[in-house]
């Protein structure tokens, strides 16, 4: 397993909005830097397979030099999305414009973006070397050309040495860095990517995803990238555009979705495990009072246009739900249960009762028997109130 | 106080691998029934035959053990017939090849229909050579639907003679061999991973690049299987090239050489030496495409882990 734990070359700094932007190319044996574009404009696409509306509505404006991530849950219409951007799929209705040219005419082999595929789709009948040269080869650039370009690839996603292997003698991640190079060396005005990571085992996920992100501050390429994963979208992109059922629900840098979601399905999404039907009663202030499962009332922050008396949505995550042993809770809080105590390693996860039908997911720092009794906080600022969907 | 396993002597086995062993030649079992039928029906007679064709009968007795070889080979008529059924059979297989490459690759994936016509496809094969024949000879015959339509287009004066020669047998070996090369090439055109194609797209290459760097390479080993399956098939026609030949004359092909030799003149020896002959030349063909396939490309035809 040659470049196996190559990951640490990549920037480990934590995920913050500031340092996201795209470096600049760097001319360090990367290959020149990538054919800038200044904007890609996806405008009210459609796409329907028979009854099924796989896309509709779907608006996007992408950046030159920015990474963006199509999140979502299977079947939401990303992979569609990205099929008509790469032109492998004829939108019916919509427009995608590169820099104000319309690509409905371009056919996908004359458009010069570059493809990385859920399975790699390498040719197995080529070696590493001639996978990686395929597209210069249809660009008709000159051999010795060829072989300094390939040469320079291989050697960015630390694949030197490698060229006369076949696709079927690489391991999974191996095979996922040729699929990155073969995109990567024809220098694409746009790099697309379903679902990349997803046939990869856990250790070599991540350590894939910090080499996609080097190679991205490396070569600061204009990148679209599909995924179901919320930790890959969040850690990888510029921005993120959240999709349900064929359409945008909201897009934002990763620290607004994941801050401040707009939506119950995007709450959820992004890590609002708890999610509870209730029925506002009263809103004032922003604050929302709303009555939960078997009577309890829970004071939240208002999120879009509710009214008293309506159907909602309370959302709040794991990591928000405070549980105390009740004899230092002071009185405060919601008498509640312990029902099974999970450990994760680094926190354990407890599912506890607060009431018939209101149960709720808890993370803790200590280990909770099953079956004692607990003092629950949910702070008002951390539970969100959304309108029923 | 055990001894430890380190300590025994490397050829004793235990006896959970004694055991393991003797459970492995009883999965073999299974096989024995094919072996037999293997055995029986192919390598004996074969061997038989091999045997009886070095063993000539009759005016040949004393001329030596390969008598029939040079018998066979000294006669113009007879050495007539390998060129008659090649003619039939080098053609028919290419055709059939190039006709059911670009369906089996149209339907290699489920489109609207694809049962249906793929269904169509393989009907010949239910018929069998008679029965197609006879159909022909009602269809293609100089009363047949084929010559009435053709003169009442006036695309022709006089019936047009399609059976009853080489045309009849040609016709007839291209419907009844079709559908074991499309079944074949649909196999294998199924089993290639269609992001390839799309994979060659987005990185520039046009309809030709994509079949001819891609989808044909992929592909080869299925045109090898198919072509080797159709020349043997077709090479030893029999029923048709009497049927809806001339089997007199143009028609007169190896296998029907073989028969005149067995059943005219009761020379089963020279019968075997024929037949040794046909296989010889099956064998060759075969062995060529085998070559060739091995210079194309062999092994998976999906790209990373599926």
């Amino acid at each position: 397993m040659g470049p196996a734990g190559r990951g640490e070359q990549a920037e480990v700094t934590p995920v913050t909005g500031a340092e996201r932007r795209p470096a600049p190319a760097v001319d360090a044996g990367a290959g020149p830097p990538a054919r800038k574009i200044g904007r890609l404009r996806i405008r009210n696409l459609a796409k329907r397979f028979g009854e099924a509306a796989a896309l509709r509505a779907f608006d996007l404006d992408i950046h030159g030099g920015e990474f963006i991530s199509l999140l979502g849950p299977s079947g939401c219409g990303k992979t569609t999305a990205l099929n008509c951007v790469a032109g492998l799929l004829d939108p019916d209705e919509g427009s995608i414009l590169l820099d104000d040219r319309d690509l409905a005419l371009l056919p996908p082999e004359r458009r010069g973006f570059g493809m990385v595929f859920q399975n790699y789709a390498l040719f197995p009948h080529l070696t590493v070397a001639r996978n990686v040269a395929f597209g210069l080869e249809m660009m008709g650039v000159r051999r010795d050309e060829i072989a300094r370009r390939v040469g320079q690839a291989l050697a960015l996603v630390h694949l030197a040495g490698m060229e006369d292997r076949y696709p079927a003698q690489l391991s999974g991640g191996q095979q996922q860095r040729v699929a990155l190079a073969r995109a990567l060396v024809i220098e694409p005005r746009l790099l697309l990517m379903d679902e990349p990571l997803s046939n990869l085992d856990a250790k070599l996920r991540l350590e894939m995803r910090l080499e996609i992100r080097r190679l991205h501050q490396e070569l600061g390429l204009t990148t679209l990238y599909v995924t179901h994963d919320q930790e890959e979208a969040l850690s990888l992109s510029d921005r993120i555009a959240l999709m349900q059922d064929g359409t945008i629900r909201q897009v934002g840098t990763p620290e607004e979705v994941y801050r401040h979601p707009e939506s119950s399905f995007v709450a959820n999404f992004l890590g609002y495990r708890n999610l509870v039907p209730v029925t506002v009663e009263e809103l004032r202030d922003g604050l929302a009072r709303v009555a939960a499962p078997g009577g309890i009332r829970l004071l939240g922050t208002a999120r879009g246009t509710l009214e008293a008396g309506g159907d909602a949505t309370a959302a709040i995550r794991p990591e928000d739900v405070e549980l105390l042993a009740p004899d230092r809770a002071e009185g405060h809080g919601l008498p509640a249960r312990v029902e099974l105590a999970e450990f994760l390693g680094n926190v354990f996860e407890c599912i506890v009762e607060a009431g018939p039908g209101l149960r709720l997911i808890a993370k803790t720092e200590e280990r909770w028997p099953a079956g004692v009794p607990a003092m629950l906080r949910l702070s008002s600022d951390r539970l969100l109130v959304f309108p029923k969907e | 106080m055990r001894a430890e396993p380190s300590n025994r002597s490397a050829d004793v086995a235990p006896p959970g691998v004694r055991r393991r062993q003797r459970l492995q030649w009883i999965g073999l079992l299974p096989i024995l029934p094919a072996l037999l039928i293997v055995l029986g029906l192919f390598i004996y007679p074969f061997a038989y035959g091999l045997i009886l064709s070095v063993h000539p009968q009759g005016a040949l007795a004393k001329a030596g053990m390969l008598a029939n070889y040079a018998a066979f080979f000294g006669d113009p008529r007879e050495r007539l017939s390998i060129w008659n059924t090649l003619r039939l059979a080098v053609p028919v297989t290419l055709i059939d090849l190039a006709i059911a490459l670009p369906l089996a690759y149209q339907l290699r994936r489920p489109i609207p229909g694809q049962r249906f016509v793929t269904g169509l496809l393989v009907v010949p094969m239910t018929l069998g050579t008679v029965l197609i024949a006879e159909g022909m000879i009602e269809f293609f015959g100089p009363a047949g639907w084929f010559n009435k339509t053709l003169i009442a287009l006036h695309l022709t004066a006089m019936p047009v003679q399609l059976v009853h020669n080489y045309t009849g047998v040609f016709i007839s070996l291209l419907i009844a061999d079709f559908p074991a090369v499309f079944l074949v090439l649909v196999g294998y055109a199924s089993g290639i991973d269609p992001n390839l194609e799309r994979a060659a797209r987005v990185l520039g290459a046009g309809w030709w690049q994509r079949l001819s760097r891609i989808t044909l390479p992929l592909l080869a080993p299925g045109i090898a299987a198919a072509a080797a399956l159709s020349f043997v098939a077709t090479f030893s026609v029999f029923p048709s090239a009497v049927l809806v030949g001339q089997p007199a004359g143009e028609t007169r092909v190896i296998a029907l050489a073989a028969w005149q030799a067995a059943y005219e003149r009761y020379d089963y020896s020279q019968a075997s030496a024929i037949a040794i002959v046909m296989a010889a030349i099956e064998l060759v063909f075969v062995a060529l495409v085998l070559v060739m396939r091995s210079r194309a490309y062999r092994g998976p035809t999906i790209g990373g882990r599926a």
